[in-house]
């Protein structure tokens, strides 16, 4: 190999540890959080990162963030494996989503950032409580 | 996907008596809290305690009752709003199934439960929503269809008829739970045991038409959900 090869496999090397070491050292998702949860009066339902339980035919808002390891909000998504059962809506206010409950049974909802799944929840489609 | 929408259109509104005012009990606020909800529907005593000038948003609405709801945001009604300076147009009401459907004539209760009415944009952003609590009937009430609603809600309840040959009495029907007259217009089907001592002329915007046709006694039934009324008639000359 020549001197002058060598030279530019030397700087291409040196310039992809630097690309590569950036990329590494950059912010990156660190957590979600899900707050503000509001149901339907007292009629039950909940989500937290741990769960989504919804009672059938009825909507659950909250206020979803992912932040990143420089404490830093990221470009969030939310999604529904399986809209027939749970479907999920952008609500008015930035990061404000409402879960709606079609049809009792069970799914999972995963929350993206950056475009990339982030976290994975059991999502539960229950009977509504008995009416009073 | 179970669902149907309904543009609130200008139109539609225009048609409307004008809503009650601002800070009445005949607003339900949304679960959100970006605007309220008004009950509306035309049938006497089903409706009119709650629409229009309404003095209060219906507790419970009657399994198997039609009504519309309307979405008031700060004072806005309409495919356009805005909420906090932000624009959102292409406003619909959604009913969420099961236990609320919709369709050309508004949304329909399904079966006793909770049922939700959601608002959205075009764009599908929920913009609020509320909760609306469904009954069974156990009972139906049949009054006169000229009955002053502004009276009260317990109009006199006819349970035996005494008309005069040729008479053409008009009544009207309103679900009935826990001894309460329920919300919600019902659809009701008139029939008469001996058509010739009185007959159902017609039945039209929930009212019915009987007349008088000979002398003698029989039974008139309101049939509604599965519910039944019979009323005993005597028609003397």
């Amino acid at each position: 190999m020549s001197r002058s090869m060598k030279n530019v496999l030397g700087t291409a090397v040196v310039l992809a540890s630097l690309v590569f070491g950036v990329a590494a050292c950059g912010p990156e998702y660190d957590r979600t959080e899900i707050s503000a949860v509001k149901g339907q009066g007292t009629l039950g339902g909940t989500v937290n990162t741990q769960r989504l339980d919804l009672p059938h035919g009825l909507a659950i808002t909250a206020h979803i963030a992912v932040w990143n390891d420089d404490n830093e909000q990221m470009p969030l998504g939310v999604r529904s494996k399986d809209p027939s059962i749970v479907e999920v809506n952008r609500a008015v206010n930035d990061r404000n989503y409402t879960f709606i409950g079609w049809q009792q049974g069970r799914t999972e909802i995963e929350f993206l950032a950056d475009g990339n799944v982030v976290l994975t929840i059991p999502a539960t489609v229950t009977a509504q409580p008995e009416l009073p | 996907m179970m669902i149907a929408t309904v543009t609130l259109s200008i139109g539609a509104l225009a048609g409307c008596s004008g809503n009650p005012t601002a800070g009445s009990e005949a607003y339900k606020e949304g679960e959100l809290g970006n605007g309220d909800f008004l009950f509306a529907c035309d049938d006497g005593l089903a409706c009119l305690p709650y629409s229009g000038d309404a003095k209060r948003f219906p507790d419970a609405i009657a399994s198997g009752a039609t009504f519309d709801v309307r979405f008031v945001a700060k004072n806005q009604q309409g495919p356009v709003i805005v909420i906090k300076e932000k624009r959102y147009e292409g406003i619909k009401t959604v009913a969420i199934g099961p236990y609320v459907s919709q369709g050309p004539d508004g949304f329909a209760a399904v079966k006793p439960g909770y049922g939700t009415v959601m608002v959205r944009d075009s764009g599908g952003t929920v913009i609020d929503y509320v909760t609306l609590k469904i009954v069974k009937p156990d009972a139906l009430i049949v009054y006169d269809a000229n009955y002053d609603v502004a009276k009260g809600n317990v109009p006199p309840r006819i349970q035996a008829l005494n008309l005069k040959v040729d008479q053409t009495p008009s009544y009207r029907v309103v679900a009935e739970y826990n001894l309460k007259a329920v919300a919600g217009s019902i659809p009701v089907e008139w029939t008469s045991d001996a058509s010739d001592v009185v007959v159902v002329e017609s039945y039209s915007d929930r009212v019915v038409n009987l007349r008088a046709k000979g002398v003698g006694k029989t039974k008139i039934k309101a049939d509604a959900g599965g519910l039944v009324k019979e009323i005993d008639v005597e028609v003397t000359q």
